[in-house]
């Protein structure tokens, strides 16, 4: 959890009183003053800082890129009208599709649809974009559905950073034939779901090509996948999906991360 | 908050886990300044759950904790009520329902609707992928049907339950609301409801729903209670609680209160302290609050002390700031115009009276910061004509 | 074993391949120079989508493919998202709650707030009304969702800025068709709940 947050630059404690009204408030008491100080310490004390996060949505179906216009989205009140009139980046074809608005990116292809965001206050704006496109599109049909977060994280102090990579993968195995081996990446996967889908987790780590020098990269790819059913396109699954797995999709995926992370 | 390590703190919990005799009504009152849970002994270890709400401390339903606690046999537990949809008095009922396998599962008969059920089903197809205010009756509704228990509908003057004990009618629940007139008019709005509910995709919204709440009148023995739940008057005699008092049907009169609608002026009327009603009864208020408002108010209180010296709250809403770092309490500042966290407790009143004593006498016990409210105290509550109340203009005047 | 920085000119940059994939992992965080010229290249000079990942391959472009599957490879384009100028367009929340709306009053609304990032009691506030933009005023009910921010933005020249913003869900309304469904499930349900289905 405290890896998440950007150590604050002035550590003071400032204890707001409680406005007075007539219900009797009472100020914070000092217990719980000292306890945020030392909530604060931690976050300080912290080997990791969060620097880039990012959330993205990809479906695996039979798309239609040629429909995403942004007066598409404006005019079925997916978006304001004002962003769909700001909107200059964007490629529209029957082949592909990518269109950029300042809170998500879309890109459409047959097969693939994908919204993405760098902006960690619209992931949910990002997810309600997604269920409200597939509740007018509800004949797509679709398969799949992956939920991604990715995050680069900086290490403040070289030697820590060298210590998770060796807690990570330990070294003297490769020692013994390769001069002064480094760990690039990892993979691991799970291979099924106890939540009753079908699909898998997959975490990718490897070092931040963004966040130099010091940085490592996660990306937690928490894939649903479904049969078809007879005559349903399978719109319907993938927005339950969105809907009930969404939120829980990205906490479990930060606290994978924190806990990875947890070990430098 | 419990006292750790103070003998009087060890000495009021050992009290608190003592149960009723077999012939003793209790009534524990559970308020934690935003939502409300009854829990009733009607004799013989048999208990009725009216309503939810959480602790606290542990996010369980208010109801289970106190029963675990005094070692209840949930087997025991003869229903569950949800007197009206209202978030605050319904948050864990599924769980309360869930572990009585032998409750009825009772419900506001203007709930037969089926514009209601299509709302239900609306949600259950289309998510929001937050909390709606509906999920606790649909998934009470299904564990019912699970079971096969086709929930009870409660409508003004119908007995819900009733004990027999050596061949007599011991105990008795009997609603008095929600009327015939409210009943039809609830299937109307909630008829628009659905309309927006269809177009807005948002959380329910109240709607009226408090006209719908089930009132209970509860007797074991000579022991009789009121539970007013959230039911509002508004003038009209084929509604609220003018609907009660003009009906033909007259029960005996409760010897003991739980105001409604948390002491609101809305949901007084002079006509329930004198004919449903002994004089002067324990009477317990559970507050609510919400932004920077809350019930009851100072005058409400004020307004109750007249009425009754056995006025009971079971805590006193406070109004608390979470701590965060100091650049978000910054931008909070910058932001909202007020913000507070509700600081709940889990304070408990609880009322016991023997079946057989004439006229009834209850005792009365207060756990975990619940107080009897005496002399001045009425200034420690909201008071929205106050100097500090005139400067949020956002504020309504009248709750 | 230490974390290194792979060499860009090495081929392994680009093979990231696994055989159980289904492609939904994404190359979001990728160096694209230009993304027009991309999208022209594949579209106009009717490039395939497959020699568009060679060229990658061969460092032509700066693309960071992940996780093609070789099998669905030719059916699967590269993922290319994100403009370099993006790569320093981005907000990290420091607090974020989940929100719905108690009450409208004239020039504000009150909210229970719902603590995503430290889960806790829940808590309320009291917004103006001006903290919402013009065109997302109508969408301000009892019972409207919306989510609060409180974060650092960093934008594409790198500076940076402590920013509270209050977001509201925008979901389409639900079809005739929705309603139609709902209605047959809920007639169901109310037949059950008052004893009609068990009549003759």
């Amino acid at each position: 959890m405290f890896a998440r947050f950007r150590p604050p630059a002035r550590p003071t404690v400032q204890v707001w009183p409680t406005a007075h009204d007539a219900c009797g408030s009472t100020a914070i008491s000092l217990d719980t003053a000292s306890r945020f100080e030392n909530i604060l310490h931690a976050i300080e004390n912290q080997p990791t800082s969060l620097e880039i996060t990012g959330s993205s949505l990809v479906l695996l179906g039979d798309f239609n890129p040629a429909i995403f216009q942004p007066h598409w989205f404006s005019s079925q009140g997916l978006i304001p009208p004002a962003e769909a009139r700001e909107a200059k980046d964007f490629v529209v074809h029957n082949e592909l599709t990518v269109l950029k608005l300042p809170w998500v990116q879309v890109q459409v292809t047959h097969k693939q649809f994908i919204a993405s965001t760098t902006q960690e206050s619209h992931f949910e704006a990002v997810r309600d974009l997604v269920i409200s496109i597939f509740s007018l599109l509800k004949h797509t049909p679709m398969q799949k559905i992956g939920i991604n977060l990715e995050q680069h994280h900086r290490f403040a102090d070289v030697e820590r950073y060298k210590e998770f990579g060796h807690k990570l993968a330990p070294k003297d195995a490769w020692r013994k034939t390769l001069t002064d081996p480094g760990l690039v990446k990892m993979i691991v996967v799970q291979n099924t779901r106890d939540d009753g889908y079908r699909g898998h987790i997959q975490v990718d780590l490897e070092v931040s090509d963004r966040v130099r020098p010091g940085g490592v990269y996660f990306r937690v790819n928490d894939h649903f996948e479904w049969p078809p059913a007879e005559g349903a396109p399978g719109t319907e699954t993938a927005l339950k999906i969105l809907s009930n797995e969404f939120k829980k999709s990205l906490n479990r995926s930060r606290k994978t991360i924190d806990s990875i992370l947890s070990i430098a | 908050m419990k006292a750790k390590n103070s003998t009087t703190g060890l000495l009021a919990n050992q009290a608190r886990v003592n149960p009723p005799a077999a012939d003793e009504l209790e009534i524990s009152f559970f308020g934690p300044s935003y939502g409300e849970s009854v829990v009733l002994h009607v004799g013989d270890g048999q208990w009725l759950i009216v309503d939810s709400c959480l602790s606290p401390s542990t996010g369980e339903p208010q109801a289970l904790e106190y029963l675990k606690a005094i070692r209840a046999d949930f087997s025991r537990i003869r229903a569950v009520v949800a007197t009206h949809w209202d978030n605050d008095h319904i948050r864990g009922l599924s769980q309360c329902l869930v572990a009585a396998p032998n409750a009825d599962f009772i419900i506001s008969g203007a709930f037969s609707s089926e514009d209601f059920t299509t709302i239900l089903r609306i949600y259950d197809k289309n998510p929001l992928g937050v909390s709606t205010g509906l999920e606790e009756i649909d998934r009470a509704l299904r564990c019912a049907r699970t079971r096969g228990r086709q929930p009870v509908l409660a409508f003004a003057n119908k007995r819900l339950l009733e004990a027999q004990r050596a061949g007599q009618q011991w105990a008795e629940v009997v609603a008095l609301s929600p009327s015939d007139a409210t009943v039809l008019e609830g299937h109307l709005n909630i008829g628009k409801l659905l309309q927006e509910v269809a177009k807005h995709r948002g959380r329910v919204t109240s709607a009226n729903r408090n006209d719908r709440s089930i009132v209970l009148w509860i007797r074991l023995g000579n022991a009789i209670v009121l539970l007013g739940s959230d039911l509002e008057e508004a003038g009209d005699r084929d509604s609220g609680w003018s609907a009660i008092t003009f009906s033909n049907i007259k029960k005996a009169k409760a010897t003991a209160f739980k105001v409604p609608h948390h002491g609101s002026k809305s949901s007084h009327l002079d006509e329930v302290w004198t004919e449903l009603l002994e004089p002067n009864p324990p009477s317990v208020v559970t507050p609510w609050k919400v932004a920077a408002r809350s019930l009851p108010t100072r005058q409400d209180v004020e307004r109750l002390q007249g009425l009754t010296d056995q006025l009971y709250v079971t805590t006193i809403p406070q109004n608390k700031r979470r701590p965060r770092s100091v650049e978000v309490d910054q931008m909070v500042r910058l932001t909202a115009l007020d913000m507070g966290q509700v600081f709940l407790t889990t304070g408990q009143v609880r009322l016991r009276a023997r079946a057989g004593s004439q006229p009834a006498r209850w005792t009365t016990e207060m756990f975990n910061g619940a107080k009897k409210i005496e002399g001045q105290m009425a200034k420690a509550f909201f008071d929205p004509l106050s100097h500090t109340n005139r400067n949020r203009p956002w504020l309504p005047r009248q709750l | 074993m230490t974390l290194t920085q792979p060499d860009r000119s090495s081929s392994t940059l680009i093979e990231r391949r696994h055989e159980d994939t289904a492609g939904t992992e994404l190359a979001m965080l990728s160096h694209v120079r230009d993304l027009r010229l991309l999208a022209r290249r594949v579209i106009q000079e009717n490039v395939d989508v497959d020699q568009t990942v060679e060229m990658a391959n061969r460092g032509d472009l700066e693309v960071n493919l992940l996780a093609l599957n070789r099998k669905t490879a030719t059916r699967l384009p590269p993922m290319f998202l994100d403009l370099r100028s993006d790569e320093r367009d981005r907000f990290i929340s420091l607090q974020k709650w989940e929100c719905y709306v108690l009450e409208v009053y004239a020039d504000s609304f009150a909210a229970r707030l719902l603590d995503l990032t430290n889960p806790g009691p829940e808590e309320e506030a009291v917004f103006p009304m001006r903290r919402v933009s013009a065109e997302d005023r109508w969408l301000v009910r009892t019972g409207a969702v919306f989510y609060w921010n409180i974060g650092e933005h960093t934008d594409v020249t790198g500076r940076q800025r402590t920013v509270s913003e209050l977001r509201f869900r925008r979901l389409p309304a639900l079809t005739n068709d929705d309603i139609a469904a709902a209605r047959r499930e809920g007639k169901e349900l109310h037949d059950w709940l008052t004893g009609e289905s068990s009549k003759g």
